[in-house]
């Protein structure tokens, strides 16, 4: 069994937000106005916290990208009232839109904030509708939604290896944000595997994973120099 | 008993009104297409549905598909004349659409016929066989049903695969 896991280098971040405007293109992200987005109903599935990094005088202004974790032991699958998310074999956590009640437990109880909730029903210009993913359901008013490590298209990842009649490599299925990526800062692939490109460097002296105490155990690991 | 029988007199006429109301919304497609003839002439089910095996949708026939052996007159049927006022129009035949799956449901043709191999008569009935259009879906699609099938053939029933 696979689990899926990321690395995000981020000694080689840049913070151009490619990662954000790939993830927006593939998943189908509702675009926010300006007035709504001032009361933080902005829906991003990976996000750039800035962080300000050493101490005065010696301090250096950082991004750091956040997509959902995907934690081994998720809070908010503990305070879905509905069972609507939930954690599958391969360590994806999942929503089912159409059992979101949009209580927003799940909001609250992320503590990456990850999870974004519908505020509004979804719009794009005219010029856009033509252009928007028909692997990935368009969240109505009212539901929560969140990075899905891009599952679709690992389901499209095994219908090829299927047709080629082989097993599923982990090369197959890599999310938008890791294939845009410009400076190859983020990194993807099977955790189980000792022998994958993730698994190794999460093992590296760089590697950290955010809030670790809390024993959430992220499946997102970061490598940096400085923390 | 007088007011009883004109409220029972009144009952009837609602009740059919409902009746014939209901019946009114059942779709009628425009052709009278006769999927058994079509069969028997050795037209296959991706000669009209050419997308089952490539898309998630398996496509109905564009009005030049029909006329692709329709262009000369080959029966006496009123609804040959009407493919050719349809293509005479540059109008494209407008089909109705029995089978609908929910917004948050993704439901690939591909996965089922070409990955799966499965039959179109699993969820289709037997279509082929049959001299009328069909009025309403074969079969109810309900999550149930899907299930079961998934958990007798040992497909993928992870809630993901197909609430994407």
């Amino acid at each position: 069994m696979h689990k899926w896991g990321m690395v995000i280098d981020l000694d080689r971040c840049s913070g151009c937000q490619t990662c954000m405007a790939a993830c927006h293109a593939e998943n189908n992200i509702a675009i926010i106005g300006p007035e709504e987005s001032a009361m933080g109903r902005t829906i991003h599935w990976i996000e750039l916290l800035p962080f300000i990094e050493g101490e005065y005088p010696h301090i250096k202004a950082r991004l750091l990208p956040r997509p959902c974790m995907h934690c081994e032991h998720p809070a908010c699958i503990k305070v879905c009232p509905v069972g609507a998310t939930y954690a599958n074999e391969e360590g994806i956590v999942g929503i089912v839109y159409s059992r979101c009640i949009g209580c927003r437990y799940c909001t609250t109880a992320c503590p990456y904030t990850v999870r974004s909730f519908n505020w509004y029903k979804p719009q794009w210009p005219k010029e856009m509708q033509g252009s928007l993913n028909r692997d990935v359901s368009i969240r109505g008013k009212g539901v929560v939604e969140k990075c899905s490590f891009c599952h679709h298209r690992l389901l499209k990842a095994r219908e090829k290896a299927k047709v080629e009649k082989r097993e599923l490599l982990s090369e197959d299925y890599i999310p938008a944000c890791v294939q845009a990526c410009p400076s190859n800062a983020m990194y993807f692939g099977d955790l189980n595997d000792p022998f994958s490109t993730v698994s190794i460097l999460s093992r590296e002296r760089r590697a950290f994973k955010l809030l670790e105490d809390l024993g959430t155990e992220p499946k997102v690991i970061y490598l940096s120099e400085g923390m | 008993m007088k007011p009883f029988l004109i409220g029972l007199a009144i009952g009837t006429a609602i009740l059919l009104f409902f009746i014939n109301f209901g019946s009114s919304f059942r779709p009628e497609q425009p052709i009278s297409f006769n999927h058994k003839k079509h069969h028997e002439q050795g037209v296959e089910c991706a000669t009209c549905h050419s997308y089952f095996k490539e898309q998630t949708f398996s496509g109905m026939p564009k009005t030049a598909a029909c006329m692709e052996c329709h262009k000369d007159s080959l029966t006496k049927h009123p609804d040959e004349e009407k493919i050719k006022q349809f293509q005479k129009n540059g109008e494209e035949i407008p089909w109705k659409r029995l089978y609908q799956q929910p917004d948050d449901v993704f439901f690939s043709h591909r996965r089922h016929v070409a990955l799966a191999g499965m039959e179109c008569k699993s969820c289709h009935g037997d279509i082929g066989q049959s001299e009328k259009p069909p009025t309403k879906p074969w079969v109810k699609m309900t999550m149930k049903w899907c299930m079961d099938c998934h958990t007798k053939t040992k497909a993928n029933n992870d809630c993901l695969a197909c609430h994407v």
